[in-house]
């Protein structure tokens, strides 16, 4: 059930879309861009994007550049499990997820979408949790020098609830008593957090993709107790990463992050530290960050995102993939993180159904014992991180 | 912070011209940021004022403790701030789960709580390594030597104060030693262990700053009042650095526990109901924050560790951060445990002025402040601490021409609810007349205590005088016969409350020496001064 290359049908969509109904839609933009070029203000557009990507949507190059081609993008953050509903009062929508992006087309009876780019989920490690997982064979080291981790090895780590410091190595021996056990984001409201229920879920499902049908409480609570004995949920997806980047591993050894989030950081700063490592989970899945467009200028947005090389470049610069591997290449020759380029090992989300079954079994969890909800994503400041990147 | 700044650093720099530019834009138009903060927060407001200038946001804070301010929040009771700022939003986000009241937050700096010891008594404990460092100490090992040792400590009190709830937490969190969020049912049977940990909690106090305050005073007048100087302080790890021990003074070593700690985070946090102005006056204040300069200064001047990695070059050494609780129950029952079960039960005498000025609506609002204290022990987690607490032994002491009977109730567990009745109506059955002989009083106060015994009981008094002292021993006359006492009683402090026409000199001269503090009720609601005073007991 594995996909070895996910890609090949990402870009489906648009490939459909792409005859002359692009050319009718391109000749109208450019009309657009002309007439706003010398009519004077950009045509505004407001889309509902996933909290991961607004750093990207308002990073100042990306706002010029759609200047440029005469659109002033606006973008609210919300989580993708919540926009579903309301998504057709915006411009276009960008959630994180395949699955998502299915159930808003559905929903609002739109067909196009965009898949301008994507990125990988990873687990990145401090250098000797790194080490004493490869000690302990739960990691290895590729040719290429990149980080592989076995998923289901890990899995069988917290099942044992073994700790940092049963490891081998002299790093993690005797200091860190916690579990070994990822930080991640809130399941009940993060597209981080439900990509991680995605490949969990496939493991502990006999390696089998979740269908509504097999979702039962062993696996359900499972999944539950790996988020809730993490403690209290951070309170956005930048949060842990920041926290992984500046606070050491005796805060936060492990950590279930976008591999975007990494090479943005190593890219632009600041940096993480120098012997963290990327891991890449065996299997994998990824973050397929869509456009659902809802009006022509919408749908405008997601092709440019996708077709533009000057937006695709500094798309690349936040870290995520896109078509144009080359700059994606270039970038982490330059700057050095040990990406892996080519991923194989990559599993398919459940339907929207299924894994909506999974997080709600898991919201329950939190709500049986009185932890309500975390932060809809919604509910913060486009930019109350601080002037944290 | 390192790059923080970088020119071209995506969303940042975007940030930062913004902020330029609406800075030159409002240049003049003086913006102001109203925020409710942790009282601990007080020695930021030079780098604040400095930031001002930078920003033209003016920070105005108001103080109050973390549990208390917590509470205003969830009761909507901060209409006239735009933002708070305490050690931690954790207890915030396991009450308010769903963060409805809050807008956004950034950590803005760091300070684990860890314990601090007299370099003396941490090498008779064996835990000092040949270069001066303290490492591979855990909660148990201090808890052995509590138990073997006999060490003493001060801590703040969980209901009142961040650092002595973050201990609690993190003490009860490495004990349980499950490698994962504390569970409930992990609390009881680490139960006895965190008993036996508290036995050696010789000072509490409703503040971090109060109590480094008094375990200070403790130290360098340990000749004046005959009370016991602890062997060390539960403390944030800035307060414990910014300690300067005088010439010939035993320093202290910080004790960072090897199985983990909790961190306050100092999250700024623009509540829910700020307007737009104030939103972008918060961006541009946390921008100028959390720059690499300015997080550079944090550590310096104030020993707080940074929110970003690589910017300050004082040697903080790596902790390990123990999971917080998911669950509020398991935090809730722990806060309770610590008051019902685990800490040494408190002793306190009230000493209440019921001479002829005191009629009328004064001995009516003392009626209703003491009322409120005999209330049962729900509701929410900073009045838990605030009214009596199971095992403790509350006496009233009223005096007028001289000291009046005492009668002293204690709050068992089963007939709790019987003791509490008996409190409210001995406090109805008050009566007023007569002159004012409050010495007389507290030195039988001190008789009580003295009589009690060292019986693990942590003994204070309470003095309430609307006036002058008119009768009986005068202040010198009442040190003179505190003199003498055994150290368990003479460890007991006077908390005074400033009321009427309470001569305040006075006041302050007998709290500072039997290392009490002093509340002033003259301008506040009593009821509310009797609570605050509850987090010192």
């Amino acid at each position: 059930m594995r996909a070895q290359d996910q890609r090949s049908d990402r870009y489906r969509r648009w490939i459909v879309l792409s005859g002359g109904a692009v050319v009718a839609v391109l000749v109208l933009a450019l009309g657009l861009v002309v007439i706003d070029r010398f009519g004077g203000s950009p045509v505004v557009v407001e889309g509902v994007v996933g909290s991961e990507k607004v750093d990207l949507f308002e990073d100042e190059r990306v706002r010029e550049r759609f200047a440029e081609l005469g659109y002033d993008v606006r973008v609210r953050p919300q989580g993708s499990r919540s926009m579903a509903e309301r998504a057709d009062e915006s411009d276009f929508v960008s959630p994180g997820s395949a699955a998502a992006s299915e159930h808003i087309r559905g929903l609002h009876g739109v067909e196009d979408e965009y898949d301008p780019f994507s990125t990988p989920m990873v687990m990145l490690a401090h250098g000797p949790m790194a080490e004493a997982l490869r000690e302990e064979g739960v990691a290895r080291v590729a040719e290429d020098g990149t980080w592989s981790l076995d998923l289901a090895a890990y899995l069988e780590l917290t099942e044992d609830r073994v700790r940092w410091r049963d490891l081998p190595g002299d790093a993690v021996s005797s200091s860190n008593r916690n579990e070994v056990l990822a930080r991640t984001t809130d399941p009940r409201t993060s597209n981080s957090a439900a990509m991680y229920v995605v490949v969990l879920s496939y493991l502990l499902n006999d390696e089998e993709v979740v269908t509504p049908g097999s979702v039962d409480e062993e696996l359900t609570s499972t999944l539950a107790r790996l988020f809730l004995a993490q403690g209290q949920p951070p309170e956005s997806s930048r949060q842990p990463f920041e926290q992984f980047r500046d606070l050491g591993p005796g805060h936060t050894p492990l950590l279930w992050a976008y591999e975007s989030q990494y090479v943005h950081a190593a890219v632009l700063g600041p940096p993480p530290p120098e012997d963290s490592v990327v891991m890449y989970p065996e299997p994998t899945v990824f973050s397929t960050h869509t456009i659902v467009p809802f009006t022509g200028a919408g749908d405008e947005v997601g092709r440019l995102l996708t077709e533009d090389p000057e937006l695709r470049g500094l798309i690349s610069e936040h870290g995520y993939r896109t078509e144009d591997t080359g700059r994606f290449r270039e970038l982490v020759e330059e700057y050095g993180p040990a990406v892996r380029t080519g991923i194989g090992d990559v599993v398919h989300s459940p339907a929207y159904e299924a894994l909506e079954a999974l997080l709600n079994a898991i919201e329950q969890e939190y709500e049986d014992t009185g932890t309500a909800p975390a932060a809809p994503e919604d509910a913060f400041v486009g930019r109350s991180g601080g002037g944290r990147t | 912070m390192k790059g923080r700044t970088r020119a071209g650093a995506g969303a940042l720099a975007a940030l930062l011209a913004v902020s330029a530019c609406s800075f030159v834009e409002g240049a003049g138009v003086a913006g102001t940021l109203r925020v409710l903060a942790g009282s601990e927060l007080a020695d930021m407001e030079p780098l604040l004022a400095e930031s001002a200038e930078r920003t033209g946001v003016e920070l105005v804070l108001d103080y109050s403790g973390t549990l208390d301010g917590t509470e205003r929040i969830v009761a909507g009771a901060v209409e006239d701030y735009d933002a708070v700022w305490f050690p931690s939003n954790r207890y915030l986000h396991l009450v308010d789960g769903d963060r409805s009241s809050v807008r956004g937050e950034t950590s803005v700096m760091l300070s684990p709580v860890v314990l601090g010891v007299s370099a003396s008594r941490a090498e008779e404990l064996g835990w000092v390594a040949g270069d001066g460092s303290v490492s591979g100490v855990t909660w148990e090992d201090v808890t052995l030597a509590v138990e073997e040792e006999g060490l003493t400590y001060g801590m703040s009190s969980p209901a009142a104060s961040n650092s002595g709830f973050s201990a609690l937490i993190g003490a009860a969190s490495a004990m349980a030693d499950s490698g994962a969020a504390l569970e409930r049912e992990d609390v009881a049977g680490v139960e006895e262990r965190l008993a036996t940990f508290f036995s050696g909690q010789e000072l509490t106090a409703g503040s971090s700053g109060w109590l480094m305050e008094e375990f200070e005073r403790r130290r360098r007048d340990a000749s004046g009042s005959g009370a016991v100087v602890p062997d060390g302080v539960v403390n944030y790890e800035s307060v414990l650095m910014s300690y300067v021990p005088e010439a010939g003074e035993d320093p202290l070593v910080l004790v960072y526990p090897e199985d983990g700690v909790v961190t306050a985070d100092y999250p700024l946090t623009l509540l829910a109901g700020a307007s737009e102005e104030a939103a972008a006056a918060y961006e541009r204040v946390v921008a100028d924050l959390t720059s690499a300069e300015v997080q550079a200064r944090i550590a310096e001047t104030t020993f707080r560790r940074p929110a970003a990695a690589g910017v300050s070059e004082r040697g903080f050494p790596s902790v390990v951060e123990l999971p917080f609780p998911a669950r509020r129950e398991v935090v809730d029952e722990l806060v309770a445990a610590y008051f019902s079960e685990l800490r040494r039960p408190a002793r306190t005498v009230y000493v209440l002025d019921v001479s002829g000025s005191m009629s009328g609506s004064r001995i009516s609002g003392l009626r209703r402040a003491l009322t409120v204290l005999t209330g049962a022990d729900e509701g929410p987690l900073s009045s838990r601490g605030q009214v009596f607490q199971e095992r403790e032994e509350v006496t009233l002491l009223p005096f007028s021409d001289e000291p009046g009977e005492p009668v002293s109730f204690v709050v068992e567990s089963e007939g709790a609810d019987r003791a509490r009745r008996g409190l409210a109506e001995e406090i109805a059955a008050l009566e007023v007349g007569g002159e004012t002989a409050a010495y007389d009083a507290v030195e039988a106060a001190y008789s009580l205590v003295e009589e009690a015994g060292e019986d693990g009981y942590l003994s204070s008094v309470v003095l309430m005088t609307d006036g002058e002292v008119n009768r009986g021993l005068d202040l010198d006359g009442l040190f003179a016969s505190l003199e003498g006492l055994p150290s368990h009683a003479a460890a007991a402090p006077v908390f005074t409350v400033l009321f009427g026409e309470a001569d305040a000199e006075e006041m302050e001269r007998l709290s500072s020496r039997t290392g009490g503090r002093v509340f002033d009720a003259r301008d506040l609601d009593l009821e509310e001064v009797f609570r605050e005073i509850r987090g010192y007991h």
